[in-house]
């Protein structure tokens, strides 16, 4: 059967069908354009910033503070939600190689704290629960592997070792720990590579020398303490493993030692005590291991020695000491080695100061954070 | 005489309306408007993180829904609200401001000023609190680009925000982008001539 069509209707089909086609193909251009400036600004949101990030202890606070710095000029940021609780009157801290972990001594509650630091943020989580320590732990360290966790027990005069679990950050006490050390150490640090151990004590000043087994047990290295100066309260040790630095904060001096790679055993380096400047308390060694920067906090300023790397006899780097805000307590160098940063308890300041690139001369930066109240301790991570 | 066929009647009937919805707008002289534009849409947010210690910006996605009420041909009041969510990070915004609008045929530009509160939460839970959170002002302003699809339908192809923000002791620069749909109601100008 033939069915008769108008004409005129099928031209109305015809250019609707057309303004139809039209506007589909406007509102595929549209839909283009709206992709396109929303992968815009998605693309400058992927715009990254380079940075890593700063933790203080606050025992008038029992909280950890948490900065990000930014690498081309230190400046520091606080972190959401920082300070973050952790037990009563938080000391030293640590964080683990792989920057997951932190771990804080509370010198109050003879514990230690765990958090779980957020990768992408850096904020902090604590992990309950604390495991004790000795009484007063004044000093903790950890070997560069992140296998150990070593505690300095001030009251107790013990040394606590703890194994690390590489996954949950988890610590147990190593067979054998806590390990009797002589009454009153106040200072510890470990070599790079875990192989040894070395505790400062002031009132003795004497250092005590450990060996450490794959297990983490410590065994006294035989032969006497290397002695040290007057006040001994700080020490560092060359990331290449070859010396041993302590600050003579009574006399203000530094003790400058080297290290039997097999024994562990320590001998003066030649000319040894230095001179610092007025009471010396803490120390830092750069990460080139170049420079070794000494906070005077009697003096408010840091000294500053180039190092020989095979003799260890330090040369005084032209211009030191250099000023450093007031009465620094602290003094830590940054990891890219660019920066030294050093803490007033008294001013509650973070200052930092910038590193001469092949001088190691310091120099005031500008930047400067305060910390609210007096910081214990500071790590910056890498 | 011939007679079309009813299904053919239909289809011309469909075609018509459809012809008549899309070819309305470009026979609109601009001289008349809605007096009520709602929005509703995906949005983007690029938000300034780290002024509160992230390592990087975070890029947030969510919603934007705003209300334009036109008081004048091209001018309104616009109430505006988002919601964007991320990894830790939820950024809710409250704003209003006053909105300028220009329409030509089946385009309608348009900028606007946003005044108002920012609430961020940092989802970090602690043993004592889920999150941390912190409310402060908001301010900033942007613009658009919205495409008629009907006269009661507009397609908004882009809205793009400079917003500033004060939350966590510090100031954020964020940017926003937006896109969804307009609907219109109510009638504000001269009648266009058909």
């Amino acid at each position: 059967m033939k069915r008769n069509v108008n004409p005129r209707t099928e031209v109305m089909q015809s250019e609707s069908i057309s303004a139809m086609i039209a506007a589909i193909a406007q509102m595929k251009r549209v839909a283009r354009l709206a992709f396109l400036g929303l992968a815009l600004a998605m693309l400058a949101g992927c715009a990254a910033s380079s940075s890593h990030t700063a933790y203080l202890s606050l025992p008038q606070s029992n909280a950890v503070a948490a900065y990000r710095i930014k690498n081309h000029n230190a400046s520091f940021i606080s972190i959401v939600g920082s300070p973050y609780f952790a037990g009563n009157s938080p000391g030293p801290l640590v964080v683990d190689p792989s920057n997951k972990f932190l771990y804080v001594a509370n010198r109050n509650d003879n514990t230690i704290s765990r958090f779980k630091i957020d990768s992408q943020i850096g904020s902090l989580t604590e992990v309950t629960p604390r495991v004790s320590t000795g009484l007063t732990p004044s000093a903790m360290v950890m070997d560069s592997a992140g296998k150990f966790v070593f505690v300095v027990n001030q009251i107790s005069s013990n040394l606590s070792v703890y194994s690390i679990d590489s996954a949950t950050g988890a610590l147990t006490p190593v067979a054998g720990s806590p390990f009797p050390t002589t009454p009153n150490p106040v200072a510890l640090a470990v070599t790079p590579s875990g192989k040894f151990l070395y505790v400062v004590n002031s009132n003795l000043a004497l250092l005590f020398g450990y060996s450490v087994g794959a297990s983490g047990a410590l065994q006294q290295i035989s032969g006497p303490p290397f002695a040290l100066g007057s006040g001994a309260l700080a020490m560092a040790i060359d990331p290449g493993e070859k010396f041993v630095y302590v600050a003579n904060s009574a006399e203000n001096t530094v003790t400058i030692a080297s290290i039997n790679s097999t024994t562990g055993a320590l001998t003066p380096v030649v000319g040894s005590p230095y001179p610092a400047g007025t009471t010396p308390i803490a120390l830092s060694v750069s990460p080139s291991r170049q420079y070794l920067y000494i906070a005077n906090e009697g003096g408010s300023d840091v000294t500053a020695y180039s190092m020989d790397l095979t003799t260890g006899i330090p040369t005084l780097i032209s211009g030191s000491p250099f000023s450093a805000g007031t009465s620094p307590a602290l003094i830590v160098s940054d990891p890219n080695g660019q920066f030294v940063y050093t803490v007033s308890q008294s001013s509650t300041t973070i200052t930092v100061l910038s590193v001469t690139s092949g001088s190691g001369v310091l120099a005031t930066s500008g930047q400067s954070t305060s910390t609210g109240v007096a910081a214990a301790s500071m790590f910056v991570t890498k | 005489m011939t007679i079309a066929p009813a299904g053919t009647v239909r289809r011309i009937a469909v075609l018509a309306v459809l012809s008549f919805i899309l070819f309305r707008p470009l026979l609109s002289r601009a001289q008349q408007g809605a007096r009520l534009d709602v929005f509703g849409g995906f949005s983007y947010m690029r938000f300034d993180s780290p002024t509160i210690g992230y390592a990087d910006y975070s890029n947030l996605y969510g919603w934007n829904a705003s209300a334009t009420g036109y008081i004048k041909l091209r001018l309104g009041v616009t109430v505006d609200l988002s919601g964007h969510y991320g990894s830790h990070l939820d950024v809710y915004n409250w704003m209003f401001g006053p909105q300028y609008t220009w329409r030509r045929e089946k385009s309608r530009f348009f900028v606007h000023g946003l005044f108002g509160k920012d609430q961020t939460r940092a989802n970090l839970p602690q043993p004592t609190r889920p999150y941390f959170e912190s409310v402060g002002k908001s301010y900033g302003g942007g613009g658009g680009f919205d495409w008629d699809f009907s006269p009661r339908i507009t397609i908004r192809v882009v809205q793009a925000d400079y917003l500033r923000s004060d939350t966590f002791g510090s100031t954020q620069n964020n940017v926003r982008v937006s896109t969804g749909v307009v609907v219109h109601f109510g009638h504000i100008g001269h009648k266009p001539r058909l």
